[in-house]
């Protein structure tokens, strides 16, 4: 059984294995400074994630399953790119122990986001489930890239 | 996420821990679970209810200025959410077959080690007593964005339907 509900929750969600190896630039920017703008007293990194894909997919009910998800692959990779370079800042600046913890937490995140995401596809158990699992993934990307930015730019501001 | 907003609102340091869990407040129960179902209605993102509760006490200087003031801003609205999760699991639990349990299980455990994990660094980073509102935070935080996921596949059962979280 198929509900809408979920349907429009989970592309409303975010995954990176999907991701296309480089951003668009164009995007980059766009998230930058969404990031920017919703930064100070009223906090909404948040409202960023699906910025790029939402506006890509918005007439998905006339899109083919492999244009949406490439929409939300080419948010990710914006998403991606952001983790990656928030994790390195962070593991050049942590101490070995806060080291250690990182990685673990980034390991426990993965293993979660990928059964989360792998969960969409248990339940509905067809292909309709693939653009879900896009949305899965790209949207779980970027909220542990937001994350991992907070301290990234904490660790910015210290030096 | 609003590391930087708690962090300006610091004050004071206190004694971290993880969000202590306690029964909903009703009223932040049905401040929450109104929103979700507002939202629901006008076809906003739920997303938009995290932090309805926390971030007013917070931001409105109930807090006494001390961090843990702010920690019991990031307790109240996790009470609500945590209780919210529990509801949904089981309903899940119960719709689905033994192959999607055990399915369900496991993401739910691997969600439980990595939001463990996540809440849990903000105490290795700061290694002071100011992560506890942070932790607070993260707990909430996170426990909301897992309720969401886990209503999209509910929400044509009438899971919030003359219930508020209690």
């Amino acid at each position: 059984m198929v509900r809408p509900g979920v349907v429009i929750l989970a592309l409303c969600v975010s995954a990176p294995a999907l991701a296309q190896d480089k951003p668009d630039a164009k995007d980059s920017a766009a998230i930058e400074q969404c990031v920017t703008a919703k930064t100070g007293r009223h906090w909404a990194w948040e409202q960023c994630i699906g910025l790029i894909s939402e506006k890509c997919s918005a007439h998905e009910e006339r899109m083919s399953p492999a244009d949406v998800i490439a929409c939300y692959a080419r948010e990710q990779a914006v998403w991606d790119d952001i983790l990656n370079k928030s994790y390195r800042a962070l593991m050049n600046a942590l101490e070995d122990d806060q080291k250690t913890k990182l990685r673990g937490m980034q390991r426990a995140w993965i293993a979660s986001r990928d059964k989360n995401c792998e969960f969409l596809y248990d339940y509905f158990q067809g292909s309709m489930a693939n653009p879900m699992m896009a949305a899965c993934q790209s949207r779980a990307t970027g909220l542990q890239a937001l994350y991992l930015r907070g301290f990234a730019d904490d660790v910015a501001g210290r030096k | 996420m609003r590391i930087a907003l708690v962090l300006g609102l610091i004050a004071s340091l206190s004694t971290p821990s993880l969000a202590q869990v306690q029964k909903p407040d009703p009223r932040d129960a049905a401040v929450i679970v109104q929103c979700l179902e507002s939202a629901a209605a006008n076809g906003d993102k739920q997303d938009r209810c995290i932090g309805i509760v926390s971030m007013p006490c917070l931001q409105d200087d109930k807090t006494n200025g001390t961090t843990l003031g702010m920690e019991t801003c990031g307790d109240r609205e996790f009470a609500v959410w945590n209780n919210l999760l529990k509801r949904a699991i089981l309903q899940l639990r119960s719709e689905l077959d033994s192959e999607q349990r055990a399915k369900l299980d496991a993401m739910q455990d691997a969600w439980s080690a990595s939001l463990a994990g996540s809440c849990s660094f903000y105490w290795d980073y700061f290694k002071g007593t100011m992560a506890g509102p942070l932790i607070a935070q993260c707990m909430s935080d996170e426990t909301g964005r897992r309720v969401l996921f886990l209503l999209g596949f509910l929400d044509d059962t009438g899971f919030l339907d003359g219930k508020n979280g209690k």
